[in-house]
């Protein structure tokens, strides 16, 4: 499962529209690897437009380019050809605003499922001004007898954490 | 657990359960090493060494074995009462094997003079090493862990530096990268004739060999350690906020530790050697100094002491690497087993 979340972190509050969100622009994309050398082209002038609070599923097959385009929203790549604008403004790489809860089991090992958890935060030096949503956060799930622990000793928690992590990021205030 | 099963099952025989209780085996375990020992001391004490030999210290070497045995055996009773002296159970057959070694050494030197001196001195002959030379080998003890420490510490701080550097920047790679693969693989002691006459002091010139020799096992490893981590990792890091100061310090560095360790590991190793060559050829103080000195005056029973001395203190920073390890790698746990 690959999930983009994308929410207004830097969108105005707009006190006539109850809908929250931000607009996503996807024009003309073409992207290709380098793969020893030889272009893998993967994705050929791509355009969609999601609008404030639309909530939209990219369907395909295996390898048919659905992640790469998450990468490109993400500003993980800069795409080859075209322009992926929020709010019509060009995304110039990531942001905490545009997250990815990843496809493969990503937890950092040598964190504990708390500091894990904490890890947005942290990134972003608001650990210390925010640290009880963190707790929050274990005990919303049930974790925080697991706080402690590191994923080589629990398997369960890295599903949830990393579903916390991206929520802590996209979420204003709570 | 097992002793509460023998406790149900002995109810009619409590003696018996006893005995069958772990700490009935680690008393008649810690017992046993103890009596061994207090045989080695009898056997030294009661003995007498051949006639035209003088070891001075023969009654001192039973008395330490006797102390020994003696102290076996208060750990031994402590165990009946306290569950973490059981552990030492374990101990127990190398404690016997110890002192069958021991009785077997003193009777082909000291009793029956079968091996040839003075290439071959007795235990007492070492033992008289320690007492009476120990304000020497205290100095060398002091002198080669000031040598091995300032040099390991800075060649495994220049090398895990290094090795980031290489590990995280295209530029650093391109230019350390083929001077690392030019000078790497030469043994540090081939620097040793150079050493000596560019630094000012030999003290100096064995530093830059011992952190050489460090330095080159640590860069590596913490280059391929940050070079392999899995840059998905640097992905979430990123979509979350994350800097560069923060991929490296948080991420790239983290990732990499069980790799660095390996790579000091190696470089310990390795240091001893230098730190034994360079004090031979070089340094007037030290104990690859001591051996070099004591073989010179053939003062063999000096250079087991030393030997002896070395292993000890060799053996000892590696467990002590290990302890470091494990506390920094507590994750780990589970996944390495080495």
């Amino acid at each position: 499962m690959v999930v983009a979340a994308a929410s207004s972190e830097r969108a105005r509050p707009v006190s006539n529209n109850p809908v929250r969100g931000t607009t996503l622009t996807i024009r003309e994309v073409s992207h290709r690897f380098d793969l020893e050398g030889q272009p893998l082209p993967v994705l050929d002038r791509i355009s969609l437009r999601i609008g404030r609070g639309e909530f939209v599923a990219l369907l395909g097959p295996s390898g048919c380019g659905k992640s790469t385009l998450l990468r490109l929203v993400a500003g993980l790549n800069n795409p080859s050809a075209g322009s992926v604008l929020v709010e019509g403004q060009e995304i110039e790489g990531p942001d905490p605003s545009r997250v990815v809860v990843f496809q493969d089991p990503t937890l950092y090992p040598w964190r504990t499922v708390r500091s894990n958890v904490a890890l947005g935060l942290e990134a972003r030096g608001q650990l210390r001004t925010h640290r009880e949503r963190v707790e929050d956060a274990l005990r919303l799930v049930g974790l925080t007898g697991f706080a402690n622990a590191y994923r080589t000793s629990f398997r369960a928690a890295c599903r949830s954490a990393r579903l916390w992590r991206a929520h802590w990021s996209t979420t204003r205030s709570c | 657990m097992s002793s509460v099963v023998d406790e149900v099952s002995s109810g009619p025989k409590p003696a018996l359960g006893f005995l069958a209780s772990p700490a009935a085996r680690s008393l008649i375990g810690g017992l046993t090493a103890a009596a061994a020992w207090l045989a080695v001391a009898v056997f030294i004490a009661y003995w007498p060494d051949r006639p035209e030999s003088d070891w001075a210290y023969t009654d001192d070497l039973a008395v330490l074995c006797g102390a020994l045995a003696i102290a076996l055996a208060l750990a031994a009773l402590a165990g009946v009462w306290f569950a973490g002296l059981q552990s030492l159970r374990q101990l127990g057959p190398w404690l016997v094997a110890l002192a069958l070694f021991l009785v077997a050494w003193e009777t082909v030197t000291a009793k029956l003079g079968l091996l040839p001196l003075p290439f071959f001195p007795p235990p007492q002959a070492i033992l008289e090493v320690v007492i009476d030379d120990r304000a020497r080998l205290g100095a060398c003890i002091f002198a080669s862990f000031r040598l091995l420490a300032t040099g390991y510490f800075l060649g495994a701080a220049v090398g895990f530096v290094t090795g980031v550097a290489i590990g995280w920047s295209r530029l650093a790679n391109y230019w350390i990268h083929p001077v690392l693969r030019f000078i790497g693989p030469l043994p540090a002691t081939a620097w040793l004739p150079l050493a000596f006459f560019i630094f000012p002091s030999s003290f100096s010139a064995s530093i830059f060999l011992i952190a050489l020799a460090t330095g080159f096992p640590v860069t590596v490893l913490t280059w391929s350690g940050v070079a392999g981590v899995n840059s998905s990792y640097y992905d979430i890091a990123r979509t979350l906020g994350a800097r560069q100061r923060f991929l490296v310090l948080k991420v790239a560095i983290p990732a990499a530790m069980p790799h660095v360790f390996v790579g000091l590991f190696m470089g310990l190793g390795t240091s001893f050697a230098v730190l034994v060559v360079a004090e031979m050829l070089g340094v007037k103080a030290g104990l690859g100094w001591y051996l070099q000195w004591a073989q010179g005056w053939a003062a063999y029973a000096n250079m087991y002491a030393a030997l002896l001395i070395m292993a000890l203190l060799c053996s000892g920073l590696i467990t002590l690497l290990f302890r470091l390890r494990d506390r920094l790698l507590s994750w780990q746990k589970g996944l390495v087993r080495w």
